[in-house]
């Protein structure tokens, strides 16, 4: 069994090869001028270096939000591409739920900007989910009680109280596809799999006029 | 030779599989039109979601019309610009994961470039036709307005283009001023069909030193000024006033095209774009140019990946053009 796991879906683009055992490459890449983002040919560089062939991938995962309305887009457009011309099952990961796995049993809030001054929220504990994604604005954060709030990105800026940041480890990844994929999460129809937006488009497109 | 072909610019997820230099195996449309007529234009953010959800199925569909697998893919052709930014990076996405897996090549080809070529596929006039050049192209549609001087496959010189709005985006906005939906060029052109297009006058403006260049927002100016002014009109002559307006904007584009046409003493003439599918548009043109005009069918006049296709089958062949992963959109490309 070989996975390949893809994320455009936060800051920073994650993509990571592994196998039954262990982590084989994982690229967490913080994109700027110089280096954009670009999952696929990161994903490239990386089989070409470890010289994997695509014939051996049994598992595709990708972060499919919420998140970046474009990055998350672009992850789950690459990741259902790839798991149909390759024919092999696909696995959606939730952000939320991703960053919650990074600290254990704690009762927390994980948290994404979501633009706008708004944030993706959900809250878990005991390592399981106990609320649906939400979006909150800044003020709704700022007076949440005193859960620990958590994410990838530095949110010091919105002033919330017992804020962390953690920073993406790449065995916590690799736990969580092993246990997605003993769990069968795949989706039937792979081709179906669309990003967790929360906003809708009519919403938006008013907000824009 | 096959390629398969990917457009997502605007509003239709297309893809198209062709054989070597145009034959048309499967050209598959998926229009998002429903999603976004109640607008009055297109959404871009509907738009990209749409293409995120709809690429997928229309990569699929397209292989199952021509009865091809993914492995009998050579190439991958793919819109690279210009458009809207958010619906050209789900083409270019799928694109280049599709290149990844199959270990094929992929070629990022312009979309403009690709309306010439609707010109020469399969059941269109100039198909395996090459003692055409040089040619004068018009590419007329809602986004568009280009004046392109080809001297052969794959080299062209850009003549003149409009400076303000392009001719189909003039019509639409006419036609949503007097109340109608969108897209408003075919609208339009059905109001006028009982009307007399000379019954008003509306302005051709010319530009000193640039006789190939257009300008439309005059014209829409005037347009609109003039249902303002003139409720009486809209009420009772709405076919005359429709079909003067349609005249206007075709006098503008056929005028400006056989000017050039006679300067660069070309061989015939092209008009491609959505825009080209209209009627008075085409007997215009036939009426009153000398030498032959070239129209593609309507369903390659509209945005399609068969042009892609063989936009990126050109380029890849007789150049040896290839594009790699950090192929990305861009939003604004010239020709
Ligand atoms: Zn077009």
């Amino acid at each position: 069994m070989n996975y390949l796991f893809l994320s455009q879906a936060f800051y920073p683009t994650i993509s990571l090869l592994g196998n039954d055992e262990k982590i084989l490459y994982s690229v967490i890449q913080y994109p700027n001028d110089e280096s954009p983002n670009n999952l696929l040919y990161i994903t490239k560089t990386m089989f070409d270096i470890l010289k994997f062939e695509k014939r051996d991938l049994t598992h595709i995962l990708v972060v499919n939000g919420p998140g970046s309305f474009t990055g998350t887009r672009i992850g789950v457009v690459d990741a259902k591409i790839l798991s149909f011309a390759l024919n092999i099952p696909l696995i959606p990961v939730n952000s939320l739920e991703l960053i919650s796995r990074h600290v254990g049993n704690l009762k927390i809030k994980a948290v994404l900007s979501a633009g706008r001054n708004e944030f993706f929220v959900a809250e878990f504990e005991n390592g399981a989910r106990s609320s649906p994604d939400e979006i909150k604005t800044i003020s709704e954060l700022q007076n949440l009680e005193s859960d620990l709030i958590v994410s990838f990105e530095d949110l010091s800026y919105a002033n919330l109280k017992n804020f962390k940041k953690i920073f993406v480890d790449p065995e916590v990844i690799h736990s969580l596809a092993l246990l997605k994929i003993s769990r069968g999460e795949q989706i039937g129809d792979p081709l179906s799999l669309k990003p967790i937006y929360l906003r809708a488009e009519d919403k938006l497109f008013k907000k824009m006029r | 030779m096959i390629t398969l072909g990917i457009e997502t610019s605007c509003d239709d997820t297309a893809v198209s599989l062709i054989e070597n230099d145009g034959k048309i195996l499967s050209n598959v449309l998926t229009s998002q039109e429903v999603f976004h007529k109640d607008f009055g234009g297109i959404v871009p953010e509907i738009a990209s979601r749409k293409h995120a959800e709809l690429i997928g199925y229309t990569i699929k569909e397209a292989l199952k019309l021509a009865n091809t697998s993914l492995n009998d893919i050579d190439l991958i052709s793919v819109t690279k610009g210009p458009g809207l930014i958010g619906s050209l990076l789900v083409g270019v996405e799928a694109a280049k994961s599709l290149s990844f897996a199959l270990d094929k090549p992929l070629i990022g080809v312009n979309h403009l470039e690709g309306h010439i070529y609707s010109l020469f596929l399969e059941g269109a006039p100039l198909y395996q036709k090459n003692d055409v050049f040089p040619l004068l192209v018009l590419i007329v549609s809602g986004g568009h307005t280009e004046l392109v001087f080809m001297e052969d496959f794959l080299r062209y010189k850009v003549l003149g283009r409009t400076r303000d709005d392009a001719a189909g985006e003039a019509i639409d906005k006419f036609a949503r001023f007097l109340g109608y939906g969108y897209p408003g060029g075919p609208i339009i052109e059905k109001l006028g069909l009982e009307g007399d297009p000379n019954k008003y006058e509306f302005p051709n403006l010319t530009f000193k030193g640039s006789p190939y260049e257009f300008s439309f927002s005059g014209l829409k100016t005037a347009g609109i000024y003039f249902i303002q002014n003139h409720p009486d009109v809209v009420e009772n002559d709405l076919p005359s006033l429709a079909a003067s307006f349609e005249n206007a904007l075709v006098r503008i584009l056929v005028e400006r095209t056989l000017r050039a046409a006679t300067d660069f003493k070309v061989k015939g003439i092209g008009v491609v774009g959505g825009v080209s599918a209209n009627k008075r548009l085409r007997e215009t043109f036939v009426k009153m140019s000398p030498i032959d005009v070239y129209f593609p069918q309507k369903a390659l006049s509209t945005d399609n990946a068969a042009m892609i296709a063989l936009t990126g089958y050109l380029r890849y062949t007789m150049k040896g053009e290839i594009s790699d992963l950090k192929l990305d959109a861009i939003s604004r490309l010239e020709l």
